[in-house]
């Protein structure tokens, strides 16, 4: 009978065994992770976590439910290497055989070496359920909150933190991109920040510490802060995979199915997906759902028949900014409706050829459907203009 | 015959149920889905619905 291996039990492996089944497929699934407790997702750590809601809300399924529809799930069980011709999957103690192995093993904060002391000054990072749970812990109206990163874990954290009354800082670039969100379509970020009463600065930075607390020189600025949070990326969990298979940056390289080899399959933040990069999906939750779907629907012989548009999403200071499709790098922005002030807040992204391949928009849900609906047709100037 | 659940607090308005289930699920005005049927016959579309949610606020239950 056939073994599937899934390593990884967040989004991208939870949805990869519950569609194998789900499709039918009746072999043996076993479903590890390095981490204990039942499979979480993250969206809501720097939501409603961070807001001081249950961390348990966060939870995918619990245990009984993965056993239900006979999946082994072993957590606390890290994947430490691979034998890509002898199918196995090394473990601390002995090897797992498989027929099919889906790589599902996400990402972790990256921190630049510069950096890398001060998390061992007790700064944070925000990947993990422990590490949301700690971060919602420290935050409190006394004591002043520095984000370093203004992408879109950093602003959602500043978010969370001012609507707590926690004093914050946010520590951006001049031109920050939020997710695939650059250039006009990422202009309201700043703007919306400061409005809602973070303190955004700009200018370099230089960050010290001492007495229990965090200095920062920012430009001009003089600031200290009681709490820092580092929030400058993530980088692909794929340092076990090294010695076995193509690893660059961004993860394992896959074809556009995710396939990595014969038998091994990627999915996820981990996976380095051919045709992918300008997705506005690209290392979101959106994206490890839907490939989990495909690569399960692949290993089950059962392939995805609907199209799935890419799809991105993220919460500021009650504002939801969407955006669906692709955003190559030379694409051209065109806004489609302004909000009250005058600024431009809906968008239709136009490759060379005129055709609007993106949408986006910052708090409009009637504007984000109606720049949806304009994607694969030609701009029509005028319906734009309306 | 199974019965469908959604979320809509966790709903986050992609629509992606709307495009592959559209006997099943509609958005409202805010983008949040509005399920048309809570009891289906049409199960396979509606667990592919379920599978693809971004926010995993669509269950199916039997
Ligand atoms: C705070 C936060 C908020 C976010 N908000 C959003 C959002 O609003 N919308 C959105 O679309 N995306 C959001 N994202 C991004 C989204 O969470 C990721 O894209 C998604 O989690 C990727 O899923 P994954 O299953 O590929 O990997 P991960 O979620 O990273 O899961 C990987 C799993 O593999 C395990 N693992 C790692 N190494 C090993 C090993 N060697 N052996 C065994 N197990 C291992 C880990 O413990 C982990 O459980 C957010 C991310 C964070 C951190
Ligand atoms: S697919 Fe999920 S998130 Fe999107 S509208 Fe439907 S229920 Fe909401």
């Amino acid at each position: 009978m056939s073994h599937v291996v899934v390593v990884g039990a967040s989004v991208g492996g939870v949805t990869c065994v519950q569609s194998l089944r789900e499709l039918g497929f009746d072999g043996d699934i076993t479903l590890l992770d390095a981490e204990y407790g039942p499979p979480y997702q993250r969206p809501p750590l720097s939501k409603e976590v961070l807001l001081g809601g249950d961390a348990d809300d966060a939870d995918l399924l619990d245990e009984s439910a993965l056993e239900a529809i006979g999946v082994e799930f072993r957590p606390g069980t890290p994947a430490i290497g691979l034998d890509v011709a002898g199918r196995r999957v090394r473990l601390a103690h002995g090897d797992l055989r498989f027929d099919e192995l889906v790589l599902a093993t996400g990402g972790a904060a990256a921190v630049p070496a510069p950096l890398t002391n001060l998390i061992g000054r007790g700064a944070h990072v925000l990947r993990t359920r422990t590490d949301a749970i700690a971060l919602a812990a420290a935050l409190g109206p006394d004591s002043g909150l520095a984000v370093l990163g203004g992408g879109v874990l950093g602003s959602e954290i500043a978010s969370a933190a001012v609507s707590r009354g926690v004093p914050t800082t946010l520590l951006a670039r001049p031109a920050q991109t939020l997710g695939p969100l650059r250039g006009a379509l990422a202009r309201p970020l700043l703007p919306l920040h400061r409005s809602r009463g973070v303190d955004v600065q700009t200018d370099r930075t230089r960050i010290s510490h001492g007495a229990g607390r965090w200095r920062i020189d920012a430009g001009a600025a003089r600031l200290v802060a009681d709490v820092l949070v580092v929030a400058v990326g993530v980088r692909a969990a794929a340092r076990w995979l090294a010695r076995s298979l193509p690893v660059g940056p961004d993860g394992v390289r896959c074809d556009w199915r995710g396939r990595v080899a014969p038998g091994v399959w990627a999915v996820g933040d981990i996976a380095d997906r051919a045709g992918s990069r300008h997705d506005v999906s690209y290392n979101t939750q959106a994206a490890a759902v839907v490939q989990a779907r495909e690569v399960a629907g692949a290993i089950a012989g059962d392939p995805l028949r609907v199209p799935v548009v890419p799809y991105f999403w993220s919460d500021l200071h009650g504002v939801r900014v969407q955006a669906a499709g692709r955003i190559p790098p030379d694409a051209r922005i065109e806004p489609l409706d302004r909000d009250d002030t005058g600024a431009p807040h809906v968008f239709a992204v136009v490759d060379d050829d005129g055709t609007v391949v993106g949408a986006a928009a910052w708090g409009s849900a009637r504007g984000f459907r109606r720049a949806r609906t304009m994607l694969g047709t030609a701009l029509d100037q005028e319906a734009a203009a309306r | 015959m199974v019965e469908v659940v959604v979320d809509s607090a966790a709903c986050v308005g992609a629509g992606q149920c709307a495009l592959t289930a559209p006997q099943v699920f509609d958005q409202d005005d805010d983008g949040i889905v509005v399920l048309l049927a809570g009891v289906v016959t049409d199960v396979s579309a509606v667990r592919q619905a379920a599978q693809l949610c971004p926010a995993r606020a669509i269950t199916v239950i039997g």
